[in-house]
């Protein structure tokens, strides 16, 4: 277990390294010279070199890039143009992104694992189609749309909910609910109908397997066979579904935050973009990075805990 | 060099392969219906022009937000533009993103991926690794970070999603070299003396092709969905170029005095995207029997 631990830690180092070179270069080769966006658009060549002496700019690409990564494993990702701490700003955003992820996961999991298992249990029924046609709908769905339809519906013309902004839970715990139920909704029914068609496959190669039919054959209860036996073998792959959906996670808050106007990490991503911020973005694309490489060595130790199979042969799922 | 056996090689076994497939399609109707709406689409960007009863850019300013009407089926948009015309015309920009970006991505992930899985050892560690870096890096943050190097167009988000949407098929590409090559025709034709280039293009890659076949056609509804998200944040087609997602930006502003302008265009990609979802499952079924969906 610790072998396998150490890989795959190993691996998830290296992919965090590369992405930081990646994020490095893919910076410097935004169009525009980041010492003219941090002046404030000054363009006298003696403020320009004090800028650039500031921020380090007058140095070699490698030096530049030693020095960012040093000083960013110390949790100090640089100012931005305003003259911000990166770290602190993307601290602050970053909860709300969480709260808006977790909700849309719970709900995802709890839409796509219940209507996974019953239409594996009740396949070819009419349980089943609904489900199936739930999902391949929430797949062709644009969630987007779907969130400016609910505006119009919910917001526009019940008024039952607000169709923008956002307040923190410590704030006004009802209304923070108020301002995320749509959100969540959107970013969840896209990872439910995902989660919907792994868990029917998973159900379905579960229910045909050997160990199924001996618990049938002990004359277990057809509840017991399901939950313990089929259900709990199933739960594994979806794990790592689970984990590998997180990129298409960010991915969707960051739209989702866009339109619902909700100040999070999503937001923060493409503000830095409009403002050519580039220290902002840097940091930004490093903790989305390395967040995805964190949760996807946290999947792979659940899946190994949940099979032992896997810590034998050291295969990737 | 043909390994058939002289019994059934009487009738052509490629043409029976190709009826019997032809027969399990045709027994889908869902599969059926995707097939006919998705070509109606791609027949839609095409003929555009001649479709289309306005052009895209035509302004009624006497007949703007306009209800639908004999003169304009489905209404005017904020600047008198008839919406059924720059639906038609949108069309264009959703299915050329889907399909180029798909055939972009199949076109760097396919010989990535082949040489990861035949030639294992060294240099698939190396793929595998450069895989999972880019699947570090969430779509759209790519494509958003193309879009801000390259400048927005839609060359530059198709291109920003098929780099998008690469890596997934490169791990679907190796996973079927992988198992591909310990096949017996294979062996057989290393134990020949066939060269590798051979081997792959002979025996390697037309085994795969039903998969790719399926993978690419459940990439471009992904990628027309990409393309009107990417639209729609201003880092796709620019204006006035019509697009689904440029449409839908420009109707949030108008969500409370004409909700139709964000409805038409929102039910168009999702049609657009069913249409080939529906194809890809229906393709998938009758191609891959072992997958059980």
């Amino acid at each position: 277990m610790g072998g396998f631990l150490l890989r795959k830690a190993g691996a998830a180092l290296i992919v965090v390294f590369c992405s930081s070179v990646v994020v490095f270069v893919g910076v410097r080769a935004l169009p525009g010279d980041p010492a003219v966006a941090l002046s404030g658009e000054n363009r006298d060549p003696a403020v320009l070199a004090a800028v650039r002496e500031k921020y380090g700019l007058d140095q070699p690409l490698p030096v530049q890039y030693v020095k960012w990564v040093g000083r960013a494993v110390r949790g100090d990702l640089g100012v931005d143009s305003r003259d911000l701490p990166v770290a602190h700003t993307i601290v602050t955003r970053i909860p709300i992104t969480l709260e808006l992820a977790l909700l849309s996961v719970a709900l995802g999991m709890l839409i796509g694992i219940t209507s996974g298992v019953i239409a594996a249990v009740r396949r070819g029924k009419a349980e089943d189609h609904a489900a199936t046609t739930f999902a391949l709908v929430g797949l062709s769905l644009p969630h987007f749309w779907l969130g400016l339809m609910m505006i119009i519906l919910f917001a526009v013309d019940l008024h039952w909910l607000p169709s923008s902004g956002y307040v923190s839970f410590g704030q006004h715990p009802i209304q923070n609910l108020e301002h995320m139920v749509m959100p969540a909704i959107v970013l969840g029914t896209g990872l439910s109908a995902v989660l919907m068609r792994q868990m029917r496959s998973s159900m379905l190669a579960s229910l045909g397997a050997d160990y199924v039919r001996t618990a049938r054959a002990k004359g277990l209860t057809e509840a017991s066979v399901i939950g313990k036996h089929a259900l709990r073998n199933s739960l594994i792959t979806v794990t790592t579904v689970v984990g590998l959906q997180l990129g298409a996670l960010i991915s969707g808050a960051v739209i989702t935050e866009q339109i619902f106007v909700i100040p999070g990490f999503g937001r923060l991503t493409l503000e830095a973009i409009n403002q050519r911020d580039y220290t902002l973005l840097q940091g930004v694309v490093l903790v989305a990075a390395t967040g995805y490489v964190v949760v996807n060595l946290l999947v792979d130790v659940i899946y190994s805990l949940l099979n032992p199979r896997i810590r034998v042969t050291g295969a990737a799922p | 060099m043909s390994f058939a056996d002289p019994t059934i090689a009487v009738i052509d076994p490629r043409a029976r392969r190709r009826r019997l497939l032809r027969r399990r399609f045709l027994r889908r109707p869902l599969a059926v219906v995707g097939l006919v709406v998705s070509t109606l689409f791609i027949l839609t960007a095409i003929l555009a022009p001649w479709l289309a009863p306005y052009s895209a850019g035509t302004s009624d300013f006497t007949a703007t937000l306009g209800h639908s009407s004999g003169k304009h089926l489905l209404g005017t948009d904020e600047l008198g533009r008839d919406v059924l015309s720059r639906i038609i015309w949108g069309a264009r920009a959703s299915i050329e993103a889907g399909v180029l970006a798909t055939m972009l991505a199949m076109a760097i992930a396919v010989p990535l991926g082949v040489i990861a899985g035949y030639y294992r050892g060294f240099v698939d560690t190396v793929i595998a690794r450069m895989t999972d870096v880019l699947l570090a890096f969430p779509f759209l943050i790519v494509a958003v970070g193309l879009a801000a190097i390259l400048g927005p167009s839609l060359t530059n988000a198709t291109i920003a999603l098929g780099v998008g949407a690469a890596p997934g098929l490169i791990r679907v590409a190796r996973g079927e070299a992988l198992a591909l090559r310990e096949e017996d025709y294979v062996r057989a034709a290393v134990a020949n003396g066939a060269s590798d280039a051979r081997i792959l293009t002979r025996h390697v890659l037309p085994n795969m092709l039903s998969t790719l076949i399926v993978q690419a056609t459940v990439a471009i509804p992904t990628a027309i969905i990409g393309e009107a998200v990417l639209s729609f944040l201003g880092l796709g087609v620019q204006p006035p170029t019509p697009s689904w997602g440029v449409m839908l930006a420009d109707a949030q502003s108008y969500l409370a005095q004409a909700p139709r302008l964000a409805v038409y265009p929102g039910i168009a990609i999702f049609l657009c995207s069913l249409s080939f979802n529906l194809l890809g499952d229906g393709l998938r079924d009758v191609l891959d029997p072992r997958t059980t969906r």
